[in-house]
């Protein structure tokens, strides 16, 4: 039960279907609660990938901003290949597809990323990371084809809530499957004490590589569901600061429980647009909250798993006592 | 080949400051063994004072900058001596005895804090910092001129370096930092009161990251809020470069970030010159973890 | 094995029987640790060879050395703070397990099965170390002496043919101890392996081992009997200093 998330597969497809539902209705969303709404949802995608990565297998990253621009840049690259209308069946046919490569594309560069995770731990590892996540977005600016430091203009809208939530409850999905997987076990194995698990046949820099890639390939699916919704993206709107928004939702959220990372990305999205009439005070708050959640609660404000559960346990066990008697 | 000289002066002068404040990281480290990722906005605070201070001081030595520019540059030294310790009292002391990412998630925090605490009380907008160094033109040929700008900012590194060579190798408070670097236990158990040490530690490595913002301002003389975050990156980056925890490793992978960027900037293309330093990093992480001049540490099994 | 200029352990060679077990002992220092992390592949040894069933295993990263069949304990208990104790057991299963890593994200085909299988073998391995009913507690959390058998309940689980121990009694009462020795025993006669164990509580290695080695400095002193070894003169010497 490491993960907080009931584990169902009927929760997972009832998900996808009130997405598609609301898709429907869409248009009679205010359009300014719709963009919310859909910012939620990438949220969602980046942060609870990001805690396979930074949480469970305890290899802390800070370039998460760099997977997700190649997601929007590759997969903005592809539609401008391959749709020709922004209407109609071909481009949500072809939708998939491009999500896919952006995917892949963020996946192999995640290898690439996690390759140091190797021989450097810690805060080296977070500035390398970092590091990374500078150099593709240098690398970005540079390259004229996908329009240098201009931006990437007239992306297809192709995202809608049925595209980005069904990757929602995929996402949680597969990494509350994961970490509550025996296999999955060798994350926390890995990230608490590697030379035991490594005692116990845990082959840690393949959990590692398996972490970067998998996070790394969700976090390009939400850049490029973030690319196919702006329509116009530029390298500044994936730097640094970007990466620590998403770790901030993790650790508030609890590094070990992805139900709380799915709330803390939720709160955390909406409550600066809660504070936009003091928009210049949002990141002061901001930082000042990483600091004072550090110094009470380190394990983050929902906690770990473990307290979720042994509440959760003693709730049942309280109906239980009321069911005998 | 003069306009290598010339490259070559402008990068040993970048280069000098990126040692500056490389120390401050390298010192920090050695000490607590976490970066102090606000050591970046130390630096920008640093500029800002002396932004506000000039205006002050000058009036008072009736405009001379021999004598107001190094006092500016004392000013900004104190008033940042005084931010580092404040940071270390209130958010790393507590944390002292916690997981180490626990204290850098708080350090990211605090260069957070600084960055858009600075925006609302400093404005978000650049700001153009007051000439303090003399200017003056040294040599002047064809193709090469040397003006006083990284003259003074070499020397004053050099006096620096000097002074805190002095300063942790021939003064009980050095020798007690070495102790503590070496084994906060060992040290403590020696009588060494660590909080101390560690105060001191941040007084010095706060007070070179504010000379090096002064000199950094008076070569390229635009400011704002955000300003420390890459050069304090940098820097960083110099810190490991050389071998963390290693003085003298700090000084050379300075002069190296200082170097390569320099040249990078002036015969490849100016656009890469951020990503550079984190090329550098990246390879020496993966060929010699250790850094140049840096011993490695296993793990005990 | 060298570290720098330091020989830790100097021309060290001995055998251990497939169903044997043996004790090794030596003073503070003389590298009996260092064997321990030679042959599970932390440290790599600067000259000779390992050989586990006729291969070598020189060279081989640790986990490598894990899935041959080597398990281990750690001198300074390493579990876990995030797992449970039924967590804890959990990680030894995570490479033998046998589904993919598609499988286990969409929870799918042999998961469930296989799931089952491996908490079943974890229960039986608990109740075998009288961990059952603490499964649930974090591993962390319990009595020194529980620790120490969740860290031998852990290895085991991992299906070892040779057992190393790095100081399983230290930090335990009396009769923790000898529930320890009971249990190192039943271990060996049920599992049918071999167990080398570091241990510097005599009355433990001189009770339960068949025969035991005595290192110092690096250098292996003596050979032999628990009876042997505890009238041996250069055994006493060591450990004592030199009679004056």
């Amino acid at each position: 039960m490491m993960s907080g998330i009931p584990n169902s597969r009927w929760l997972f497809i009832a998900f996808v279907l009130i997405s598609l539902a609301v898709t429907f209705v869409e248009d009679s969303i205010n359009p300014y609660f719709f963009q919310v709404i859909i910012y939620v949802g990438i949220n969602i995608i980046l942060a609870s990938s990001l805690s396979l990565i930074n949480g469970f297998a305890g290899q802390f990253s800070l370039g998460h901003a760099g997977f997700m621009a190649i997601g929007a840049y590759t997969s903005a690259y592809v539609s401008s290949l391959i749709v020709t209308s922004t209407d109609g069946f071909a481009a949500t046919a072809l939708f998939p597809l491009i999500l896919l490569s952006g995917g892949v594309m963020a996946s192999l560069f995640g290898l690439l990323v996690g390759f140091p995770s190797f021989r450097v731990k810690g805060d080296y590892l977070a500035i390398t990371t970092l590091g990374f996540g500078e150099i593709i977005r240098v690398v970005i600016q540079n390259l004229d084809f996908l329009g240098g430091a201009r931006g990437f203009t007239s992306i297809p809208r192709i995202s809608n809530t049925f595209w980005v939530f069904s990757t929602v409850a995929l996402v949680v999905f597969v990494i509350s499957n994961i970490v509550r997987s025996t296999w999955g076990k060798g994350f926390l194995a890995i990230s608490e004490d590697e030379i035991s698990a490594e005692a116990m046949g845990i082959n840690s820099a393949r959990y590692k590589m398996t972490a970067f890639a998998t996070g790394a390939f969700f976090a390009g699916i939400a850049g490029a569901l973030y690319a196919h919704f702006v329509t116009y993206i530029n390298p500044s709107q994936f730097g640094f600061i970007r990466s620590i928004e998403i770790v901030v939702m993790v650790i508030v959220g609890g590094m070990h429980n992805i139900a709380g990372v799915v709330i803390a990305a939720v709160v955390l999205t909406i409550l600066p647009e809660a504070l936009r009439p003091i928009a210049e005070y949002r990141m002061v708050i901001y930082s000042l909250m990483l600091v004072v959640i550090m110094l009470t609660r380190p394990q983050g404000i929902f906690g770990t798993t473990r307290a979720f559960t042994d509440w959760r346990r003693k709730l049942l066990a309280s109906f239980g006592a009321k069911g005998k008697a | 080949m003069s306009e290598l000289l010339q490259q070559v002066i402008n990068g040993v002068s970048l280069g000098s400051i990126y040692a500056l404040i490389a120390l401050g990281y390298t010192m920090i480290y050695g000490i607590l063994r976490f970066i102090n990722f606000a050591h970046g906005d130390v630096f920008m605070v640093g500029a800002f004072v002396g932004y506000y201070f000039t205006p002050i001081i000058l009036p008072l030595v009736g405009g001379s900058l021999l004598l107001g520019g190094p006092m500016v540059m004392i000013a900004s030294m104190l008033v940042c001596s005084l931010l580092g310790v404040t940071i270390e009292k209130l958010a790393y002391r507590p944390l002292r005895s916690r997981p180490k990412l626990t204290i850098l998630i708080t350090a990211i925090g605090i260069s957070l804090f600084l960055e858009f605490g600075g925006q609302l009380v400093f404005g978000p907008d650049p700001k153009l910092y007051p000439t303090i160094i003399p200017s003056a033109t040294i040599v002047s040929t064809d193709t090469l001129v040397i003006t006083s700008n990284p003259i003074v900012v070499i020397g004053t590194t050099l006096l620096l370096l000097f002074m805190l060579r002095a300063v942790v190798y021939h003064t009980k408070m050095g020798t007690a930092m070495r102790a503590v670097s070496y084994n906060h236990r060992a040290a403590s158990l020696m009588g060494i009161n660590i909080d101390t040490v560690i105060s001191f530690t941040f007084v010095l490595g706060s007070s070179l990251a504010a000379a090096a913002a002064v000199l950094y301002s008076s070569v390229y003389p635009s400011i704002n809020p955000l300003m420390g975050i890459m050069v304090g990156l940098k820097a960083f980056v110099a810190a490991v470069i050389g071998g963390i925890g290693n003085l003298g490793g700090a000084a050379l992978g300075g002069l190296i970030i200082g170097i390569t960027e320099t040249f990078v900037t002036g015969y490849i293309s100016s656009t890469y010159r951020d990503a550079i330093a984190f090329g550098i990093l990246i390879i020496i992480l993966i060929v010699k973890p250790s850094g140049l001049l840096g011993t490695g540490e296993s793990e005990k099994v | 094995m060298r570290f720098g200029g330091l020989t830790a352990v100097n021309d060290l060679s001995f055998d251990i029987p497939d169903d044997g077990l043996i004790g090794l002992i030596g003073p503070n220092g003389a590298g009996k640790t260092t064997v321990f992390n030679m042959i599970t592949g932390f440290y790599r040894p600067t000259a000779g060879d390992i050989l586990y069933q006729e291969q070598s295993v020189v060279g081989l990263k640790p986990f490598e050395v894990g899935r041959k069949g080597i398990a281990r304990t750690f001198q300074n208990i390493r579990l876990c703070p995030s797992l449970s104790v039924f967590e804890s057991a959990q990680v030894a299963f995570a490479r033998s397990i046998n589904y993919g890593f598609t499988q286990a994200s969409l929870h799918l085909g042999k998961c469930q099965s296989e799931e089952r299988r491996v908490r079943d073998a974890i229960l039986h391995i608990l109740e075998m170390f009288d961990l059952v009913d603490v499964r649930d507690e974090q591993s962390t959390s319990l009595p020194y002496g529980a620790q120490r058998r969740l860290e031998i309940a852990r290895a085991l689980a991992t299906g070892p043919q040779l057992l190393l121990l790095d100081e399983p009694a230290a930090g335990m009462n009396p009769s923790e101890k000898s529930d320890l020795m009971k249990l190192i025993t039943r271990i060996r006669e049920k599992f049918n392996i071999a167990i080398l164990m570091i241990e510097h509580d005599m009355p433990v290695v001189m009770g339960i081992c068949e025969s035991i080695y005595v290192l110092d400095y690096g250098v292996m002193i003596a050979y032999g009997t628990p009876d042997e070894i505890c009238c041996n003169p250069a055994v006493i010497e060591a450990y004592l200093g030199e009679q004056v």
